[in-house]
């Protein structure tokens, strides 16, 4: 199973074998989570967006277009559910790191190196919008091309080039700034 | 230096993430041959990239899996839950439908065991029984009692290349009749000929002039199958009228995340 690609997986989810999306749900549900988190969402709540978005696509599997990156159909679904939960809220998205690297002090070991750079990371993100957030995450974190950003956010290749360096430059700053 | 060309320099993070046209590459690779501020902003966001990327993720909680699979088994309840709640509001629909189904194959069957018919006279039969259930529609929609447009609108299912005229009568059943036994038919007769844009594109705008939940949920549920984006503006309406039903609220938020 593991040698197969996300899409023909999840042809055989749509044809029937809905057990399979959990191969799915394995290969991405970090990354899914990790890009939750990275544009702003709590961190249980990005738990249970993650849940939600692998829900609809078991519920929705007919609509899956065969051929369709399904990565793309997944950040697609994932960003649809925060734009209507941030509607529904109506408050401002502000980063929100789990409480244990908020309040553990870091110390010498590995773990607490990583997780000093995770801080310090978030740190900077703080200081983004959310749509420049999401572009910085779905293209460095997730390694999409421009092109299927551009189809998953609707901002054109060309906005995106000039945008994605902004975006990057500013938290260029605003990460030497605080370190 | 002093860079004279900003434009040049907002694509720098573009360039180093190989994402330019070949024509833009080429104009950023001779201003970078004599810029040399853009030539060390270009080594800075390779840095900067190269320490991004070396940051790890976050781990999400431990029992992720665990709770998706859980959350898919009682979903697995809820539809076959809503599934019953179906069932029984339309079995006389689908009693009905059964009885012309048998009665449709039944013509079917003498026909085909008539040996000595030739093809031909089969396919004459076969239009003029399908112009008997389009007279049969006709008259039998206009009456007062439910259950004959019920039929009416079963033969028109029966149909296999419905004239305008006969799509023209479901829609405007669809829209219209008040009784929900007949809407719900109806709508369950235009799906199969939902292959033509036009009657999906009535069926998205019937979704605004239905006030039963249940015709609500089925139009969603068909459109979202067929990807049917013009119900969009619909379904955001739905969303933020506090009338809407909960329910086919729910299933309008969720049909937005998966079509838009
Ligand atoms: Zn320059």
């Amino acid at each position: 199973m593991n040698s197969l690609t996300d899409e023909e997986i999840m042809l055989d989810v749509k044809n029937g074998n809905t057990e399979l999306l959990s191969f799915l749900y394995r290969r991405h549900q970090k990354h899914l989570f990790n890009f939750f988190m990275q544009i702003g969402t709590e961190y249980h709540q990005s738990e249970d967006f993650v849940q939600q978005v692998f829900f609809r696509i078991l519920r929705y599997r007919n609509s899956y277009k065969e051929g369709a990156m399904f990565r793309k159909w997944m950040f697609t679904i994932a960003r649809n559910l925060v734009k209507r939960d941030y509607e529904k809220q109506k408050h401002q998205k502000s980063i929100q790191l789990p409480q244990r690297l908020i309040t553990e002090a870091p110390d010498d070991t590995d773990a607490g190196e990583k997780e000093e750079k995770i801080k310090e990371l978030y740190k900077a993100l703080e200081s983004l919008q959310a749509s420049d957030r999401e572009l910085i995450s779905l293209s460095r974190f997730q390694g999409m091309k421009y092109e299927a950003i551009s189809e998953i956010t609707g901002i054109s290749v060309g906005a995106i080039k000039v945008r994605m360096h902004r975006a990057l430059k500013k938290l260029r700053e605003h990460y030497f700034e605080n370190a | 230096m002093k860079c004279n060309n900003p434009d040049i320099k907002n694509l720098l993070t573009a360039y180093f993430e190989n994402e330019l046209a070949e024509k833009e590459e080429r104009v950023v690779e001779e201003h970078l041959s004599h810029c040399s501020e853009c030539l060390r902003e270009l080594e800075e966001i390779k840095a900067f990239d190269k320490m991004l990327l070396s940051t790890p993720e976050i781990d999400p909680p431990q029992n992720s899996e665990l709770n998706f699979k859980e959350k898919i088994s009682q979903n697995k309840d809820i539809s076959k839950r809503s599934m019953t709640i179906t069932l029984n509001f339309s079995w006389r629909e689908i009693a009905a439908a059964i009885v012309i189904f048998f009665a449709g194959t039944t013509a079917g069957l003498l026909l085909r065991t008539n040996s000595v018919t030739e093809s031909a006279s089969i396919a004459n039969l076969e239009t003029e029984i399908s112009q008997m259930r389009q007279m049969l529609m006709a008259a039998l929609i206009t009456k007062e009692s439910p259950s004959d447009r019920l039929k009416a609108v079963q033969y028109a299912e029966q149909i296999n290349q419905p004239s305008s005229q006969v799509t023209e009568t479901l829609i405007e059943t669809l829209n219209s009749d008040p009784s929900v036994n007949v809407r719900l038919a109806a709508v369950n007769a235009l799906q199969q000929f939902a292959v033509h844009q036009d009657i999906r594109s009535a069926m998205a705008a019937s979704l605004k002039e239905q006030s039963d939940p249940l015709i609500q949920i089925v139009l969603i549920k068909m459109l979202v199958q067929m990807h049917e984006k013009s119900v969009v503006p619909t379904l955001q309406e739905f969303e933020a009228d506090q009338q809407t039903h909960e329910m086919v609220k729910q299933e309008a938020q969720e049909a937005l995340t998966v079509l838009l």
